[in-house]
C-alpha cells in the first residue's frame, strides 16, 4: 500500500513552487496592465517634447492670441494661434453632441423600457452595423448626401421668410461646411450612447421599476423619474466618450467640414479642426524637425488636452450623481 | 382633502370584502402556479398569506395589483373584484392607484427622501399641499423624527428598515384603498422588522392590509385573517391551491384541514 498523504516538507516544496508561479503571473498581469500607462506616457513625452521645441521658436502670447487669431503655420507669414484650430473643433463637437446624444439617449430609453423582445433583436444589429461603418464612407456621406440636402434646406428656410428673390442672390451654404460634418458625426456616435447607456439602464433592477408602476406612474414617468436617475452614471459615461470621439474624429471633417484653417464659431462655414489640420501637414512633405513638423505636436498636445478634460469632467460628474443599488 | 378617494371610500359598503376572488388560476407561459382560488379578504383587515415556497402566494398578491401584466406569458382565469368591481377589466393604473404595494426588499427611488413620496403624489396629479402629505406619510410610519433633517438626501442611504417604512409611507401617501406587502420583513433584522409589525398592528385599523409572510410568529402577531396556500404536484408539476382561510386563531390553533395543521406546528414548533 502506497501513502498517498504528503509530507510536510513535500507540501511546503508544492506551496512554494505554486507561490513562484503565482508570482510569475501576477508580474505579466501587471506588466500587461503597465503597457497601456507606458504607451500614454510615450506618447504624451513626444507631444511635450515636441511642443517644447515649438514653443522655443514661438511666444506663447502669440499661440494663445485670440485677438486676431490665424493660424497659418506652412505660410512665409507664419501664424500660430491655435483657437482658430480650436473653435472648428468645437463647433463641429458641439452639432456631433447635439444630435448624436438626444437620439442616442432617447434610442436607448425605447430600446431599454419600450421595445418589445423582437423589436430589440431588429434594431441592435442595425445599430451595430452604424457603429462599423468606416469614417471615410461617414464623411463622403457629409459630402455628397447631407451638405446637397443641407443646402436645399437653408435655401428653402430663406425663400420661406423672405420670398420672391432669384435664387442665386440668397445665402448658399457651402460645399464644405461643419454643420453637416458634425450631423453626420452625431449620427457616428449614436450607436456607442445609444448602447452604452441602454446597458445602464437595463441594469436598473426590476423592483425599481415596480415600485414605480406601483404608485401609479406610467412606463414613461418610470423610464424618466426613476430609471433614468438611476442609470445616470453609466449614461453620462456613454456621453464623456461619445464627445471624446467626436473630438478626436479625423476623416469626417477633414472630408466634409474643408481644410481652410479660419476661425469661426459659425458652422454654417467650412473650416479646418484640429485633426483635419494635422493629416493635412502630415500628408504633405515637411521637413523633420522643422517648426512646422513641430506644430502637428503643438495641435496634438491641445487635441489630447481637451479630451482629457472631458474625461475628468466626465469622471467627476459620473462620481457625483452616482447612485448605489 | 382628497375628495375623489374619500367619495370612493364613502360609496363602498363597510360588509362588501375588499376582494372577491372567484375561481382565479395563474399560469406562467402554461405552467399552472396556482389554480382555482376562491377567497373574500375582508375591509380593515389584515389578511396574511402563508404556505410553503411555490405556492403561489406572492403570485396571487402581484395579480391583486396588476404587477403581473407586466411579465410576459402571464394567462390569469377567473375573477377578481375590487370593491364590486372587476380588476382586470380596470386600467392598470387605475389599480395601482387604489391599491399600493410594498416589495419584499426595500426599493426606494434613486431619489431624496422627500422626492421618493413627492413622485407617487405628482405622477398621481395629487393638488393638495405634498410637504403635508410627505410630513404625514412619514409620521405615519414613525420614520418623520429620524429624517426630518434630511429629507433631501438620498433615500438609498437610510438603513433597511428604514427604507423599507419610506416604501410603506411611499404607499400611505397616496391614500390607497388596499395595501399589499410582499414578505415586508424578510430583508430586515429583527428589531427593524418588529417595528415594522407594530406599524402594521396599527395601520390595519384605517387600512385593508394583505401581507404574505414566511414566519409565522408575525402572521400569528400581525394576521386578523389567515390564508394557509399549499402545493401540490401534478404530471411532475408543483402548483398551489388554497387550503384553508380563516381568523388567525382558528387556522393556528383548531386548523379544518390535516395538511394546515402539519404545517402551521412543523414549522411553529
Amino acid at each position: 500500500m502506497t501513502n498517498t498523504a504528503l509530507s510536510l516538507p513535500q507540501i511546503r516544496k508544492l506551496i512554494q513552487r505554486q507561490n513562484v508561479f503565482d508570482q510569475f503571473v501576477v508580474l505579466a498581469l501587471l506588466a500587461a496592465a503597465l503597457s497601456s500607462v507606458i504607451v500614454t506616457a510615450g506618447i504624451l513625452y513626444i507631444l511635450i517634447s515636441e511642443s517644447v521645441s515649438f514653443f522655443s521658436q514661438v511666444p506663447l502670447g502669440e499661440f494663445f492670441n485670440l485677438v486676431d487669431p490665424k493660424w497659418t503655420p506652412l505660410f512665409d507669414d507664419k501664424n500660430f494661434a491655435i483657437i482658430t484650430l480650436i473653435s472648428s473643433t468645437l463647433v463641429t463637437t458641439g452639432v456631433s453632441v447635439a444630435i448624436g446624444i438626444p437620439m442616442g439617449t432617447i434610442i436607448a430609453i425605447y430600446l431599454s423600457e419600450f421595445a418589445t423582445e423582437q423589436v430589440r433583436e431588429w434594431v441592435k444589429p442595425i445599430l451595430e452595423l452604424l457603429a462599423g461603418v468606416p469614417s471615410v464612407v461617414f464623411g463622403y456621406f457629409a459630402l455628397q448626401t447631407v451638405t446637397p440636402f443641407m443646402q436645399r434646406i437653408v435655401l428653402g428656410v430663406q425663400m420661406f421668410f423672405a420670398p420672391g428673390r432669384d435664387e442665386f442672390d440668397y445665402y448658399q451654404l457651402p460645399g464644405f461646411n461643419m454643420l453637416s460634418a458634425g450631423i453626420v458625426m452625431g449620427i457616428s456616435i449614436i450607436p456607442l450612447i445609444s448602447s452604452i447607456s441602454e446597458d445602464a439602464m437595463r441594469a436598473v433592477p426590476k423592483q425599481m421599476r415596480e415600485g414605480s408602476f406601483a404608485v401609479g406612474a406610467t412606463r414613461l414617468q418610470t423610464s424618466f423619474n426613476v430609471v433614468l436617475p438611476a442609470a445616470i452614471s453609466g449614461i453620462i459615461a456613454s456621453y464623456i466618450l461619445g464627445i471624446s470621439r467626436s473630438l478626436g474624429q479625423t476623416m469626417i471633417v477633414a472630408v466634409a467640414a474643408g481644410t481652410q484653417p479660419i476661425y469661426t464659431w459659425n458652422p454654417l462655414d467650412g473650416a479646418a479642426t484640429i485633426s483635419t489640420f494635422i493629416v493635412e501637414v502630415a500628408k504633405g512633405d515637411i521637413e523633420h524637425g522643422s517648426l512646422e513638423y513641430n506644430t502637428i505636436f503643438v495641435a496634438g498636445l491641445a487635441l489630447v488636452a481637451m479630451t482629457l478634460a472631458m474625461n475628468l469632467l466626465g469622471h467627476y460628474l459620473s462620481k457625483r450623481v452616482r447612485e448605489v443599488y | 382633502m382628497n375628495t375623489q378617494m374619500n367619495e370612493v371610500r364613502s360609496e363602498s359598503e363597510v360588509n362588501i370584502p375588499a376582494f372577491r376572488l372567484e375561481n382565479m388560476s395563474i399560469a406562467y407561459s402554461g405552467n399552472v402556479a396556482v389554480s382555482g382560488v376562491t377567497v373574500d379578504i375582508p375591509q380593515k383587515q389584515l389578511t396574511a398569506l402563508i404556505g410553503p415556497s411555490g405556492c403561489g402566494k406572492s403570485t396571487i398578491l402581484r395579480s391583486l395589483c396588476r404587477l403581473n401584466d407586466l411579465i410576459p406569458g402571464v394567462e390569469i382565469s377567473g375573477r377578481v373584484e375590487l370593491f364590486r368591481q372587476d380588476l382586470r377589466q380596470m386600467e392598470a393604473i387605475t389599480v395601482h392607484r387604489r391599491v399600493g404595494m410594498v416589495f419584499q426588499r426595500p426599493n426606494p427611488f434613486p431619489k431624496s427622501i422627500y422626492e421618493n413620496i413627492a413622485l407617487g403624489l405628482r405622477v398621481n396629479g395629487y393638488r393638495g399641499k405634498i410637504d403635508e402629505m410627505v410630513e404625514r406619510s412619514l409620521q405615519q410610519v414613525a420614520l418623520w423624527d429620524e429624517v426630518k433633517d434630511r429629507l433631501r438626501s438620498n433615500a438609498l442611504n437610510l438603513s433597511g428598515g428604514q427604507q423599507q417604512r419610506l416604501c410603506i409611507a411611499r404607499a400611505l401617501a397616496l391614500q390607497p384603498e388596499v395595501i399589499l406587502m410582499d414578505e415586508p420583513c424578510s430583508a430586515l433584522d429583527p428589531i427593524a422588522s418588529l417595528r415594522i409589525d407594530n406599524l402594521l398592528n396599527q395601520l390595519k385599523q384605517f387600512y385593508t392590509l394583505v401581507v404574505v409572510t414566511h414566519n409565522l410568529q408575525q402572521a400569528a402577531r400581525i394576521a386578523d385573517q389567515v390564508a394557509f396556500f399549499n402545493t401540490n404536484r401534478a404530471e411532475g408539476r408543483i402548483y398551489g391551491t388554497l387550503a384553508e382561510f380563516g381568523p388567525v386563531v382558528q387556522v393556528f390553533s383548531e386548523p379544518q384541514k390535516q395538511e394546515t395543521y402539519d404545517y402551521v406546528n412543523a414549522r411553529s414548533n
